[in-house]
């Protein structure tokens, strides 16, 4: 399996005041095309951190991020965002539902976001279907049209997992996607998370505090206070 | 696309948009309103402004008098686009009134001295006088102005029952001359006792002007227009308005030197109402030939009225009749020119050419302020001295290339506006001019208003900025979604600055829309309000209007106010808006 996304030697501190904490000590990972990662770690190990490095959303203090063998440094805002749109999905915790607006309207933003005035009129038809299509294949084919406020926690976070992939991206980052979920339900998103990997060969990346999450996995990675202490 | 999408949901959702929404709403619906109706009454006084004044004014300089002003009536008139011509007299008087059992009432005020038909073929005077409360015929009017003395006026004089009493009302030179010795000497001791100054009287009695004893018959009495202002003399105990009728004796007292007035007794025959309160509580029309007479200035007036077929064409008229009017005072400017001349070769160019440039800035000056004092005789009198160095320099080359040069863009500079830069005698006005103090404060009380009212849109941007400001703390998890997806720094931007936008675009059409509605009814509202509560918003005799006068505000300054609201509430928005845009996406989603 050829590598998709590499980090070298990542570094990360935040500034607070006038000390600075550093929640990652240079961690390296390679992230292989179709590859389901679990990355574990106690809450506070700087597993969020990793991912939102890996996806782009932050920028390591040291270290890079090559994605398909480019690096990722010297790329400006405008092109980060880009790539965000387009080569990553994100599924957080808290789902993160913009409350003002229906499961698929949820589904669809990315593609809006993709799309300028001027193209969206052309593939509006395009996104809304394929909105339809994730919504209904993850069971919430009959409440495309209500708002976050009325679907449960499990409904909540798989409109959040269709919404990261609307745009078809190469790699799925998922921060701890279980955490705020009854072990029920959670087993059915760990369940639907696993069968898109496995069925359409999607690359994924989830951190949890987890262990059996870890199970499906096909690599480990612990991580503890910012630094990799095994891999499996 | 996900800005405007996202913009316009987060506009629906939020009830406090609405609240900025109406607020812009409101800022816009004042400013309409209120310049509306500011420039109704603009308008509306323009209007009775306009009534009283004509066109154009030919004066001479100061406040002299001008004679032989026929001649020039006839030469005004031959020129294209007027109308119409009418001689004045005007001047300030001291209008004193002795209604019965209302003591005696003085009021400061002035006279015009008029000719009636000529009168009415310049001014509004007809229309106004016909609105007056009195409702005199107009045939007894014209009957009394006419040819200037009327037969009422033309009675023989009544000698005065009461010297002393006489002499205070206004005491007449033929009456003082037709007392004996002993007469005046007991007039004399009684002034004195009552502490009145008899000095005045008494002396001019003495130096009779030839020009009055030239005047056959004398009359005792001017008929007199008055405004319906100034015969309002008081009220009586059931509240009514008092007002001295058709028939009643005003005095008026005309200075006609720092020292010396003349009275003349007017018998009032008839009212006229032009609906500007200070115009009608001080203004006297009288003919012109008895004014002319009680003046001491046969055959002289103070002022031509010059009535347009269009006030468009009075920039036109006016330059031809500053043309016109020129007299040949030229030579003037020869005996300024000979200190320069004696200098011959030596003059200093550079300063000579400082001076042209001064005297070039200031014409310009007023040519642009369109002033009816186009120059000024000192002016003239430099504009000649240079072109007569210039002359006395022909021969030498610089001046040829540097002095003359200057002269000639100078003179082309002044022909290009038709008005030749000399001495004037006489200035003319427009009636814009005449009433300038008047408009000017309207124009800048309009500027005022609307310039204080700015101020509620800008209060309601405040309010835009601040339920901005609280939409993007509750949306910070949505900014930081909507970056995680790609939401780039000008895309969250524009999310915000877009629903400012909508604020005030939604805010403006619905303040346009209601300000003009509530414009267009503004009265039906009053006579509601009056309804209601009771209390009455306009009252009608302040302006003299039975309603609300409005014009709807042009459509430039309707969309210039729209516009600011706009703007104001983008402006705005830009702070919440960059606020949210360099929000971090990773704080933004750290928390539930």
């Amino acid at each position: 399996m050829s590598s998709f996304l590499s980090a070298r030697g990542l570094v990360k501190d935040y500034r607070q005041g006038k000390t600075t904490l550093r929640v990652l000590h240079g961690v390296s990972l390679d992230v292989a095309e179709g590859e389901f990662l679990v990355v574990v770690g106690a809450s506070g190990a700087g597993k969020s951190t990793l991912l939102h490095l890996l996806g782009l959303l932050d920028t390591p203090t040291a270290g890079e991020i090559v994605v398909e063998g480019k690096g990722t440094s010297s790329l400006s805002r405008r092109a980060r965002a880009w790539r965000r749109t387009v080569q990553f999905g994100f599924v957080f915790q808290f789902f993160h539902l913009l409350p003002d607006f229906s499961a698929l309207e949820n589904v669809m933003l990315p593609g809006m976001v993709r799309y300028s005035v001027f193209g969206w009129p052309r593939s509006r038809a395009e996104v809304r279907s394929r909105a339809t299509e994730l919504l209904e294949r993850v069971g919430l084919g009959g409440r495309l049209g209500h708002r976050p406020a009325e679907l449960s926690g499990g409904e909540r976070q798989r409109v959040a997992l269709c919404r990261a992939l609307i745009n078809e991206p190469q790699m799925l980052l998922l921060d701890e996607p279980t955490g705020n979920l009854d072990s029920k339900t959670g087993e059915a998103i760990h369940e639907l998370i696993r069968e898109l990997n496995t069925s359409s060969g999607q690359t994924i990346v989830m951190v949890t505090h987890d262990e059996r999450a870890a199970e499906r996995a096909h690599r480990v990675v612990r991580i503890r206070d910012g630094a990799i202490v095994s891999k499996k | 696309m996900y800005r405007i999408f996202v913009a316009l949901r987060y506009l629906m959702r939020n009830w406090l948009n609405l609240v900025g929404i109406v607020a812009v709403a409101l800022g816009v619906l004042v400013l309409i309103c209120v310049l509306s109706v500011m420039k109704g009454f603009d308008q509306e006084f323009r209007a009775r402004l306009r009534a009283t004044v004509s066109d154009l004014v030919v004066e001479s300089w100061g406040d002299e008098t001008f004679g032989d002003y026929e001649s020039l009536i006839e030469k005004i008139e031959a020129l294209p686009h007027v109308e119409a011509c009418a001689p004045r007299f005007e001047g300030v008087a001291l209008i004193r009134m002795d209604p019965e059992g209302y003591g005696t009432i003085k009021r400061f005020g002035q006279f015009n001295g008029i000719v009636l038909e000529d009168e009415i073929e310049t001014t509004d005077f007809a229309d106004y006088w016909r609105a007056s409360r009195g409702r005199a015929a107009r045939e007894r009017i014209s009957e009394h102005f006419g040819a200037g003395a009327s037969e009422e006026a033309r009675k023989p004089a009544e000698l005065p029952a009461d010297a002393f009493d006489a002499l205070v009302e206004g005491l007449r030179r033929e009456d003082f001359d037709r007392l004996s010795a002993g007469q005046r000497d007991a007039l004399k001791d009684a002034a004195r006792r009552a502490g009145v100054d008899l000095q005045v009287v008494y002396q001019k009695s003495l130096a009779a002007t030839p020009e009055w004893s030239e005047v056959e018959n004398p009359d005792k009495y001017s008929p007199a227009f008055a405004g319906e202002e100034l015969l309002d003399v008081g009220r009586d105990m059931d509240g009514n308005v008092v007002s001295l009728g058709v028939g009643s004796q005003v005095v008026v007292f005309a200075p006609t030197d720092v020292d010396k007035y003349q009275i003349r007794r007017t018998r009032v025959v008839g009212q006229f109402h032009s609906g500007l309160y200070d115009y009608d509580l001080r203004t006297l029309y009288l003919p012109l030939a008895d004014v002319q007479r009680f003046m001491s200035k046969p055959n002289r007036v103070t002022s031509v009225n010059v009535r347009l077929d269009d006030f468009a064409n009075a920039n036109h008229v006016r330059a031809q009749l500053l043309g016109m009017l020129t007299p040949g005072e030229l030579a003037r400017g020869g005996r300024l020119v000979k200190p320069f001349l004696a200098k011959g070769d030596q003059v200093k160019f550079r300063e000579f050419e400082r001076h042209l440039e001064e005297l070039r800035a200031k014409s310009e000056e007023w040519f642009m302020e369109g002033s009816p004092l186009v120059m000024n005789r000192t002016a003239a009198a430099e504009w000649e001295l240079f072109t007569l160095v210039a002359k006395a320099l022909e021969g030498n080359a610089e001046s040829e290339t540097r002095a003359a040069k200057s002269l000639r863009e100078f003179r082309d500079f002044a022909l290009e506006r038709k008005l030749n830069p000399v001495a004037r005698e006489f200035h003319v006005s427009t009636w814009q001019d005449k009433r300038r103090t008047f408009l000017r404060a309207v124009e800048l009380e309009r500027r005022m208003m609307g310039f204080i009212l700015f101020f509620v849109i800008l209060i309601a941007g405040f309010l835009v900025l601040s339920i901005l400001h609280t939409t993007v703390i509750t949306k910070t998890r949505d900014i930081g979604m909507l970056k995680s997806i790609g939401g780039t720094v000008g895309g969250i931007m524009s999310i915000f600055l877009l629903n400012g936008f909508f604020i005030g675009v939604i805010g403006s059409a619905l303040g346009t829309v209601g300000g003009v509605l509530i414009t267009n009814n503004i009265n039906e509202i009053e006579a509601v309000l009056h309804r209601l509560i009771g209390f009455t918003l306009f009252p009608s005799n302040i302006y003299y209007l039975d309603r609300i006068p409005t014009d709807q505000a042009p459509l430039a300054s309707t969309a210039a106010i729209c516009v600011t609201a706009i703007v104001v509430s983008l402006l705005a928005s830009a702070l919440p808006a960059w606020k949210a845009a360099r929000m971090n996406p990773v704080e933004a989603l750290r928390y539930e």
